[in-house]
């Protein structure tokens, strides 16, 4: 999926730097605390039950297939496995995935495109010719071709994923550095004598966060479909460690006797992308002075 | 896919026509030429990163207990030209792919260039499909939720189109393979060729294309709301409004204006519409170019994963070139910049 436009992410930059002028606007919003909802749960469940799930995942019983029951909520799976405990496992394998993939295309996207804008010339030149080769490149194919070459697995994957949004974020942390540098602030830092490095990771890096959050929450909400597609081709995630990806994909030779092996880990996905989607849209609202209009 | 080189935005004085017959011409040229380039770019990239893989391609011509003598390798290694340098390598490969030659598989007795032949073809259709669904639900519904901004409708469009995008197309599909296996039980899977029934084919790339075009036509959707309410905001409708045309006339008029940027976004989205494919083909069965990398990733053949990512990223480079070159003509008010 596309991620937001770098026109809206220019409309989300402060215009003006007095907070009084719109704090007052900034309200929490329906996306915004429902998205928050959703992760939470989630992360809360995956991290906290991931760590002490109520059986072993990977070991294998003497009952496939069993219905819900006190004993297994949802179950059991074709090996017989416990399928709540694989479901759990699989939530922080994909929360854990979404939010590192995140924070890396977050981290280097901001150092990239921050100074991209503020210092121009040829970094920005270079920097932004090869930000535009990987956007040209549909993000399946590079994850595909960072599979071949490094094999399947979990820091493979965050990886090949880092590699296809680092570039998203960079685009988009680029316009506000681009516009804050001839700010008096920014000119009075530099007359004061404080290092550029400095001036960056503080007053530039303050004063892009909104965008930067809009499209970090974006990211994540790209970054669960990505990996559930991949594990889903047999190409991300690999056995005996569940994500929901792969068990849809593991899972769906049985979907007609058991649709709910199916059906549970689908509802999981969904409500993950869900969940992010619904941040960024929240943010979006709360950091706009108007509603504006985006794609 | 920033940078587009067209801009809306830059009028001149007047505000009317800047585009001069050298300038487009001098566009399009610029185009097409850094297009090339990426397709070197892309061709460069796909071989060397199909060369980072560990491993000697020789040790496929032994089994396992055997040790072969260097001269044994050497010899194998010349006639599989491993032996010259890479550059020469890559030039024998891109020559080749020039004339269609892709290599042969190394899992399969056929030739990587025959079998892309055969595939290409549905992958084409189902991307095709997917774009003309995406347009035909997308554009209404956006006209619909931007002519009625802050309206029920609008709220329930833009919520649906929301809930669309974050849906991932191919557990869409498995929803629905599911609930037919339960119900209608009607043949959903596979292909079946052009060729032998036409009516056949369309029927059964139908279902596919439309799950794919649905999460594509909710961005069209999303974007034809938004232009046509960034239009409905331009000083002409105010004037129209003050002379006493109806909303509806208004609509219509702006309606025009407010489809002109939808180009951009098939262009935007070309990219996760190929991913898709590649997911949706695995879905459905069908035997096209996103099955045939996810079938030769497995059997670690490397001539034909090499062949397929060219394909697929040069059909993508392709097409969004050719959006680009449609720009001009679909906006003559369009101003060239960078040219």
């Amino acid at each position: 999926m596309s991620v937001a436009s770098e026109d809206f992410i220019l409309d989300t930059i402060p215009q003006r730097i007095e907070p009084s002028s719109k704090r007052g606007t900034r309200r929490m919003n329906v996306s915004l605390i429902a998205g928050f909802a959703i992760i939470g749960l989630l992360l809360v469940a995956g991290i906290v039950a991931g760590f002490h799930p109520p059986y072993d995942p990977y070991a294998t019983g003497d009952d496939p297939f069993a219905a819900p029951s006190a004993a297994h909520w949802l179950g059991t799976d074709n090996l017989g496995r416990d399928f709540a405990s694989r479901l759990i496992l699989s939530l922080r394998t994909d929360v854990l995935l979404s939010l590192s993939t995140c924070l890396l295309a977050a981290l280097f996207g901001a150092v990239i495109g921050l100074t991209a804008g503020y210092f121009g010339g040829i970094w920005d030149a270079v920097s932004m010719r090869v930000v535009d080769g990987v956007l040209a490149i549909p993000g399946i194919l590079i994850a595909l071709l960072i599979r071949v070459i490094l094999g399947a697995g979990s820091w493979q994957l965050v990886l090949a994923m880092a590699v296809i949004y680092t570039p998203m974020m960079a685009r988009v942390m680029r316009a506000p550095a681009l516009q804050l540098r001839t700010r008096e602030y920014v000119a009075a830092a530099r007359i004061a004598g404080i290092p550029s490095w400095r001036t960056v990771s503080t007053h530039i890096l303050f004063n892009s966060l909104s965008p930067m959050l809009v499209q970090a929450a974006s990211i994540a909400s790209n970054a669960v479909a990505m990996e559930a597609a991949l594990s889903y081709l047999g190409q991300g995630i690999q056995p005996p460690q569940p994500s929901a990806g792969r068990m849809v994909f593991e899972y769906q030779m049985y979907m007609q006797t058991d649709p709910l092996l199916v059906i549970a880990p689908t509802v999981l996905i969904v409500l993950l992308s869900f969940g992010w989607n619904l941040i960024a849209d929240g943010f979006q609202t709360y950091f706009s002075l108007s509603e504006s209009d985006r794609l | 896919m920033t940078d587009r080189g067209v801009t809306g935005d830059e009028r001149d004085d007047a505000g009317g026509v800047t585009l001069r017959i050298p300038a487009l011409a001098r566009y399009c040229a610029a185009r097409v030429g850094s297009s090339i380039v990426e397709l070197f770019v892309l061709s460069l990239i796909v071989f060397l990163a199909i060369r980072l893989i560990p491993g000697d391609p020789a040790a496929g011509f032994f089994s396992a207990n055997q040790s072969p003598t260097a001269e044994q390798i050497a010899q194998i290694h010349a006639k599989l030209g491993l032996d010259k340098p890479w550059y020469v390598q890559y030039w024998v490969w891109l020559a080749g792919v020039l004339h269609g030659d892709f290599g042969e598989s190394i899992t399969t007795p056929f030739p990587v260039g025959a079998q892309i032949a055969q595939r290409f073809p549905y992958s084409l259709e189902l991307a095709l499909m997917a774009t003309l669904f995406a347009l035909i639900i997308g554009i209404p519904f956006g006209l619909i939720s931007g002519a009625k901004k802050g309206r029920v409708a609008d709220v329930i469009i833009r919520g649906l189109s929301f809930v669309l995008i974050s849906l991932p197309p191919f557990l869409v599909a498995i929803a629905l393979l599911l609930w037919n296996s339960r119900t209608a039980k009607y043949r959903l899977i596979g292909v079946i060729s052009f060729a032998e029934n036409p009516l056949g084919n369309l029927q059964l790339m139908a279902l596919p294309a439309l799950i794919l075009g649905l999460g594509f036509g909710a961005y069209v959707s999303r974007y034809t709301r938004s232009s046509l309410v960034d239009d409905l905001e331009r000083p002409y409708v105010r004037t129209l409004r003050a002379i006493g045309t109806s909303d509806r006339q208004i609509a219509v008029i702006s309606m025009r204006n407010a489809l002109i940027p939808v180009t951009t976004v098939v262009a935007v989205e070309l990219a996760s519409l190929i991913g898709g494919t590649v997911i949706i083909e695995q879905v459905f069965s069908i035997p096209g170019m996103g099955s045939f990398l996810i079938e030769s990733i497995k059997r670690s053949d490397y001539p034909s994963v090499q062949g397929a990512i060219f394909v697929i990223g040069a059909v993508y480079v392709v097409l969004n070139l050719l959006v680009d070159l449609l720009y001009p003509l679909i906006d003559p008010r369009v101003k060239v910049v960078n040219a």
